[in-house]
């Protein structure tokens, strides 16, 4: 059996939907595709930069350069959800570079949570170190897997996104897995060494 | 189809384990596994606030588009609100608030152009089209910004290169320009300099300067007509041209024509609404921006509204929700099923009379977000995302 890994992007209804309505500017067909896009922008560009207000702002922003430059959009080049990404990962990348610093979140926020079920509380911690060990990559790793993984582009889209070749892509997939998977394993040692000492 | 099955990601990272030349197959499946979980980290929900004020962003900037096209003054000149505007704008950066007040320029009929040199970029399209911002002007240049006077009554105001110095007097953009013992002079009045100049016009049509003054050289003072688009931060987005405030919304003067001239001017830039027609003057920046120095308000715009809460009552021709009559036009969308106690989200125009005209009455059931289903890992099929239209690549 086929084994989806990608993540599916929002789909959108196409009887309500299309391109021309949107590139009519009608407000119903704007509104919807809001609906549908702007979490996975924000989540993307809080992802990259770990900053709740500046993703928000990020992803206003990608819809504000969607209905200007939806015209020279080409669906024959691009996917829609490529499109879209290319839009944000664009203004992420120039979040950063006007920043000068790379993503930072506080990871205390992010360990205050209240009680859990203890099955429930494991996943939280997963997720958690997942997300911590995410934000400790290059920027390019970081991209490359969030536009990969969690967006769910292909290798050809992620590389129209970022700039390279699909086997560029596919070469620094293998490494930014790679890396994650050593943070992530830096990061199980550390409570166990915790508990050792106590 | 763009998802991409989990063989072909194993094959993708056995090749570039291969390339690597030290990967064993189990470390390349815990590397699909990684992806796998990253993939299943899901949406991180957006703060409601955020999302709420970027689909009001998003719907104004959308209102705004359809509005207006882009215009700068070139293409407004032949409107009469326009050079009231203008005029007092140039009054009010050259010669000084206090002396708009006094003159009450803003709120006269009458203010007439004479002089057309006062055409802003060059570029400008007289269809209002203006597609590359437009390039520095030098003052003095052919279609520059300076050389402009605009004539109220007996007043005068001139923003122009002194051309000559004459006894008791200059010509100045060809006007003969009289000075007295009561003309309050600003800086050191060269042939050369550029400057703005306030004053009566005489029977003789020179200017009787009331003041002189000059002006920085090395700037390019332009004027901006357009619809607001974005209320930012620090500015305001006009025409897809961003202008800033100079020392924040307090030192830039916004006037409302709603207002009688000698009320105070002053208003942060949440006074003007996206949608609103305003006239920006202020220096040309070198990353195309505006660096305001006054904003006039020519036509107070749409004032949108967004509402949320609960329908309290269907009534005539719309409905009550949260103490607000919601108006329902042939425009409005309505999104999901609305009665009497659902919890609607609706955004609209604010009406005179208080009431909304909306532009969209959606149920609550969609806002925010929730977040967006994740397709079962080893389940089949389901597209990611594109929509329809786009699907083909």
């Amino acid at each position: 059996m086929m084994r989806n890994i990608a993540l599916a992007a929002p789909a959108m209804d196409e009887a309500e939907v299309s391109l021309s309505s949107l590139k009519a500017g009608e407000r119903q067909a704007w509104e919807r595709c809001y609906q549908e896009w702007y979490p996975k922008v924000y989540s993307y560009a809080y992802r990259r930069t770990g900053d709740r207000e500046a993703a928000a702002d990020l992803a206003a922003e990608v819809f504000l350069r969607m209905v200007r430059e939806l015209d020279r959009y080409n669906p024959q080049r691009l996917s829609f959800a490529a499109w879209v990404f290319c839009l944000a990962h664009d203004r992420t990348v120039d979040y950063l570079r006007r920043k000068g610093r790379r993503s930072a979140v506080s990871l205390t926020v992010l360990g205050e949570r209240g009680p859990l079920q203890e099955d429930a509380a494991e996943a939280m911690a997963e997720r958690e170190a997942l997300e911590r060990a995410l934000r400790s990559l290059t920027e390019e790793q970081q991209a490359v897997l969030l536009l990969r993984f969690y967006v769910g582009l292909s290798s050809e889209e992620t590389g129209k996104a970022l700039g390279k070749e699909a086997g560029a892509v596919r070469a620094l997939q293998f490494r930014a897995l790679r890396h994650l998977r050593q943070l992530l394993t830096v990061e199980e040692k550390r409570p166990q060494a915790g508990e050792a000492r106590t | 189809m763009r998802q991409d099955d989990r063989e072909e990601l194993l094959g993708e990272l056995r090749a570039a384990a291969s390339s690597a030349g030290d990967a064993s197959p189990e470390e390349v499946s815990a590397l699909a596994e990684l992806a796998r979980r990253i993939r299943s980290l899901g949406d991180e929900p957006p703060p409601r606030e955020a999302y709420l004020r970027g689909r009001e962003r998003l719907l104004g900037y959308l209102d705004a588009r359809q509005r207006r096209p882009l215009r700068w003054l070139g293409a407004a000149l032949s409107e009469p609100a326009f050079l009231r505007a203008a005029a007092a704008l140039l009054l009010a950066s050259t010669v000084g608030l206090s002396a708009l007040l006094a003159t009450g320029a803003m709120g006269q009929e009458g203010a007439t152009r004479e002089n057309d040199r006062s055409v802003a970029p060059a570029t400008a399209d007289r269809s209002g089209a203006l597609t590359e911002p437009a390039p520095p002007v030098q003052p003095g240049a052919p279609g520059g910004t300076d050389g402009a006077v605009f004539q109220d009554g007996v007043r005068a105001y001139l923003v122009a290169r002194v051309e000559e110095a004459l006894d008791g007097g200059y010509r100045i953009g060809g006007r003969l320009v009289r000075t007295t013992g009561e003309t309050n002079v600003t800086g050191e009045v060269k042939v050369g300099s550029l400057v703005a100049v306030e004053g009566e016009v005489a029977q003789d049509n020179a200017i009787v300067a009331g003041s002189i003054q000059v002006q920085e050289e090395g700037v390019t003072w332009v004027m901006l007509r357009g619809t607001v688009e974005e209320v930012l931060p620090d500015g305001l987005r006009v025409a897809g041209r961003r202008v800033v405030f100079q020392g924040g919304p307090q030192e830039t003067v916004i006037r409302d024509p709603r207002v009688p001239v000698k009320s105070p001017p002053l208003a942060g830039p949440q006074a003007v609404a996206p949608g609103s027609l305003v006239t920006v003057d202020g220096l040309l920046q070198p990353d195309g921006s505006v660096l305001a120095r006054g904003v006039a308000v020519e036509e107070y715009g749409v004032v949108r509204v967004t509402v949320m809460g609960k329908v309290e009552a269907v009534v005539d021709g719309g409905y009550q929700v949260a103490g607000r009559r919601l108006t329902v036009g042939p425009e409005t969308s309505v999104l999901g099923d609305i009665q009497v106690g659902t919890s609607v989200m609706a955004d609209g125009v604010l009406q005179e009379d208080g009431t909304i005209l909306a532009s969209s009455i959606v149920a609550e059931r969609a806002v925010p977000p929730e977040p967006m289903p994740l397709p079962e890992v080893d389940g089949g099929g389901s597209s990611p995302g594109a929509p329809p239209t786009t699907e083909g690549r």
